[in-house]
């Protein structure tokens, strides 16, 4: 019991080494080259240039990052541990289509992309409520919610595909803001972090319960008469968080189905463990594709969501190949 | 104690069982007898408030009813152990198990006889050891009502006997059992009441005099079971042809 448990801690703490790697990485480098120098004068207050793009330009970023992340991963979590089912991913509800769609009208109706993070939370949130709501709260599956989930997501994506098909002007743009950034300009900064403290604080105060909710359906039910409830409640926060990281960073695929695979294969089914795992490692892998999407082809920028999948799967691969005799 | 009146189970508008009329006495062990697919679980169900009558009255006076249905998902990647103590993270804000809860938790194991596999992983463990693990959640649950479905039909005869104890035991503790079983000498030792489902969709219940004639069995079976009595120990035995 006591090997277990320090093996965790080990493995916890490697975890957090990694995520301060990526961001240390995705702090000092970047167009502008900085060094240490400036980051303890910006750590001590001093005024100096290269301590305002540490302020005004790395950090939001890291921000945005850690924030889009550490959503992406724990709502994926939730998701597939409430329906049981491993390749469900945080969009399953419906949330890429709906800020999808959001974000590409929001193109072609040329709103000022000052406005794009809140049309993507809005539009991802509406999308997913409406599908758990059609899948009824008093009637409610799980089997009934992915598959609904699904046919709404092919039904938007078709939508989207066909939008972009005749704009052609608009296409690139439209292509573009679906494959996720993190330099979105953002002015509802304060409040995208308020709204993330808060969610992280009811995050850790209900993330125990799923340890109980792991159990057999039909047991959880039998043995709790709000284990229900407790299934819809962790399905809209998890709306709710991936809706989050949409407003932070846009739609990044890959990241909230591989991150808890990783999870859980590092710590068994332990949730008290998963959640700081997830919490660490989402934004640890968003930090490092940002990092490389900037430093590859300078000065360009690539979109942060292809190289997500670029650096993700076979690094995915390797782990499953590496873990494979044990892998479900 | 449950209580069924006149009650009625429909499956889309068929009536399926009918006329059932079952009153289950406190703190006693009671077994269900009957063939596949004569309407056992759905009538477990209503007991266990899972489903609903479709027709008649229904009460339930147990404070706390916990039901195991006879094939359950096991959560994989934790240890026994982890597994029992799910049960523990029911409220809210709990990061870490007290000592108490641990060592009911190793009591429990102690109990079942499954404490040498505490660190096995749930994929590790033999589909008996998982039921006898499902029953170890009952114990843990509090409940003063535990209906298991078919709780020995991954045991071999020495832990069915084991586990039949135990749950025999319980019932001095304030607790009132409900099972599906399948051996009838086994049931016919260690159950205080009866229920049978015949194959008809005729629901009786009773002591066992009531239940164990042979001319009951035949009917609830539709086969000939010849009930006899040696050294006060009923056997009720199939004729095999």
């Amino acid at each position: 019991m006591i090997k277990i448990q320090q093996k965790k801690v080990i493995t916890i703490t490697i975890c957090i080494i990694v995520f301060l790697a990526s961001l240390f990485l995705s702090v000092m480098y970047g167009g502008m080259p900085i060094s240490l120098k400036d980051l303890t004068d910006w750590f001590l207050g001093v005024q100096t240039d290269n301590a305002y793009i540490i302020e005004l330009f790395r950090l939001p970023r890291a921000i945005k990052a850690i924030i889009a992340g550490s959503c992406l991963a724990i709502s994926g979590l939730y998701m597939q541990t409430i329906t049981k089912n491993p390749i469900v991913d945080p969009y399953i509800t419906g949330i890429s289509a709906g800020a999808g769609i959001a974000l590409v009208l929001g193109v072609l109706f040329d709103i000022s992309p000052f406005y794009y993070p809140v049309l993507g939370f809005a539009g991802g949130l509406l999308v997913s409520l409406l599908v758990i709501c059609f899948v009824g709260v008093n009637r409610f599956s799980l089997a009934k919610l992915v598959l609904v989930g699904i046919s709404v997501n092919l039904l938007i994506s078709s939508i989207i595909s066909l939008l972009i098909l005749l704009n052609r002007n608009k296409a690139h743009n439209m292509i573009l803001i679906l494959s996720g950034n993190l330099n979105s300009s953002l002015f509802v900064y304060e409040s995208l972090y308020i709204i993330f403290a808060v969610i992280m604080i009811f995050c850790l105060y209900i993330t125990p319960k799923l340890n109980f909710l792991r159990l057999d359906h039909n047991i959880a039910s039998s043995i709790s008469t709000k284990s229900k409830t407790y299934n819809i409640l962790f399905l809209v926060l998890s709306s709710a968080l991936a809706s989050l990281s949409v407003c932070a960073a846009g739609i990044l695929g890959f990241i909230g189905i591989i991150i808890p695979h990783i999870c859980r294969q590092l710590f068994g089914l332990d949730f008290r463990w998963l959640f700081f795992a997830a919490l660490l490692l989402g934004p640890s892998l968003i930090l490092l594709s940002d990092y490389v999407a900037r430093s590859v082809v300078y000065p360009t920028e690539l979109p942060i969501g292809i190289i997500i999948s670029i650096l993700g799967a076979p690094l995915f691969i390797i782990f499953i190949l590496i873990k494979g005799k044990k892998f479900l | 104690m449950i209580n069924i009146k006149n009650g009625q189970i429909c499956f889309n508008k068929q009536v399926f069982l009918d006329n059932i009329n079952i009153s289950l006495p406190k703190n006693k062990f009671t077994l269900m007898l009957g063939p596949n697919g004569s309407g056992k679980t759905s009538l477990l169900n209503i007991i266990g408030g899972v489903t609903k009558l479709s027709k008649g009255l229904f009460s339930n006076s147990f404070t706390k009813t916990i039901l195991i249905p006879q094939n359950t998902s096991y959560p994989q990647d934790i240890t026994l152990f982890e597994y029992l103590s799910s049960i523990y993270y029911d409220s809210n804000w709990k990061w870490s198990l007290s000592k108490k809860e641990e060592n009911e938790i190793y009591f429990i194991l102690n109990k079942l006889n499954i404490a040498d596999k505490k660190d096995l992983l749930m994929n590790q463990l033999s589909s008996g050891e998982l039921q006898i693990a499902n029953t170890g959640l009952c114990l843990l649950s509090k409940a003063d009502f535990i209906i298991l479905d078919e709780p020995g039909s991954n045991l071999d005869i020495i832990n069915q006997i084991m586990l039949l104890d135990i749950l025999k035991q319980l019932t001095t503790q304030n607790i009132s059992i409900l099972g599906v079983m399948h051996d009838l000498n086994l049931a016919a030792k260690y159950g205080d009441y009866f229920i049978s489902v015949s194959r008809k969709g005729k629901v009786c219940s009773g002591s066992q005099e009531e239940i164990f004639s042979s001319q009951n069995l035949t009917d609830v079976y539709n086969y000939n079971i010849n009930v006899v009595e040696v050294n006060n120990e009923i056997l009720a035995h199939p004729k095999i042809k």
